[in-house]
């Protein structure tokens, strides 16, 4: 028996776990993006505070 | 130790940041231990074949699907009766993850009833309760992000969480109540588990293996929401000039 045919229903098995697999990836990509962004937010706006308090 | 201090984002943020890589390794190790043992070790089914290791990942993510609602609810009454900043924060970091566990639960159920029953859907009370239990998790998402405030976008959504919550033993008392298609338990609190002990070694080594991965999911989400609501204060500022964010 080839292993991971699993008899015939290497389809149902490889699917669930595959989409699990996607999900963990697509998951992960979402957050280190979102997170990325707050860090750039979060230093834009001590830059611009920074440039403010020199101004004033 | 004073743990309360942990309820502030400035102090929670810096110890989401160190917690987060260990349950990230704890959780890679006990999935490939889980793998092993259940590809590798646990037989084969005497009724359905090889499609039963599907159970390994369905199980685990149907459980943790509704234990993670159960957890965010319970973020949302501490928010709502307490009004803490940081419960609020928790409850919005774990709703997108438990959406995720619910869908995996949904699509490897549905691959798991074709072999099975025959079909890839039918409307069982525990399979469309678990559906609602998505529906809510996408409603408390859509709410929280459609409202402008967020403190009225956290009350908003901890009610609507609230609410929600009875659907978890709806889903889970439902293979007693209702003569449906999806099997009773298989592990109980008060019985003797009813699968072979391989397969149970596995599907615990892979329930504990998501649940790690889902501490250090919503630990990393818990730091992007602190960073974006938080990124006015003082404390963000000092961080960032240290490069600690």
């Amino acid at each position: 028996m080839v292993w991971w045919k699993f008899n015939g229903y290497g389809f149902f098995v490889w699917g669930s776990y595959l989409t699990a697999l996607a999900v963990v990836i697509i998951e992960n990509a979402m957050l280190a993006a979102r997170h990325r962004r707050a860090r750039a937010d979060a230093t834009e706006r001590e830059a611009f505070d920074d440039d403010a308090g020199r101004a004033a | 130790m004073n743990l309360f201090k942990y309820a502030s984002p400035a102090s929670f943020y810096p110890l989401a940041g160190r917690l987060r890589p260990w349950f990230l390794a704890i959780s890679a190790i006990l999935v490939a231990i889980a793998l092993y043992e259940g590809f590798v070790v646990a037989p084969t089914d005497a009724q359905q074949g090889e499609s039963y290791r599907i159970l390994f990942i369905h199980v685990a993510t149907a459980s943790l699907s509704m234990f993670l609602y159960l957890i965010m609810a319970g973020y949302c009454a501490f928010g709502l009766v307490f009004n803490t900043r940081l419960s609020a924060m928790m409850a919005q970091a774990i709703a997108p993850t438990g959406a995720w566990f619910t869908f995996i639960a949904l699509v490897s159920g549905s691959l798991w009833g074709r072999p099975t029953w025959g079909t890839y859907w039918v409307w069982d009370a525990r399979i469309t309760s678990e559906l609602i239990l998505l529906f809510l998790y996408l409603g408390y998402i859509a709410l929280t992000q459609a409202i402008d405030d967020p403190r009225r976008a956290d009350r908003a959504g901890a009610l609507l969480a609230l609410v929600g919550v009875i659907n978890i033993p709806i889903i889970y008392f439902s293979v007693r109540w209702w003569n449906t298609l999806h099997q009773g338990a298989s592990i109980t609190v008060t019985g003797a588990p009813k699968m072979a002990q391989a397969m149970l070694m596995a599907l615990l080594f892979m329930t504990t293996a998501c649940w790690t991965y889902a501490f250090a999911v919503i630990l990393k989400r818990v730091r992007c929401i602190i960073l974006e609501r938080e990124r006015d204060s003082a404390w963000v500022a000092e961080l960032n000039r240290q490069g600690g964010l």
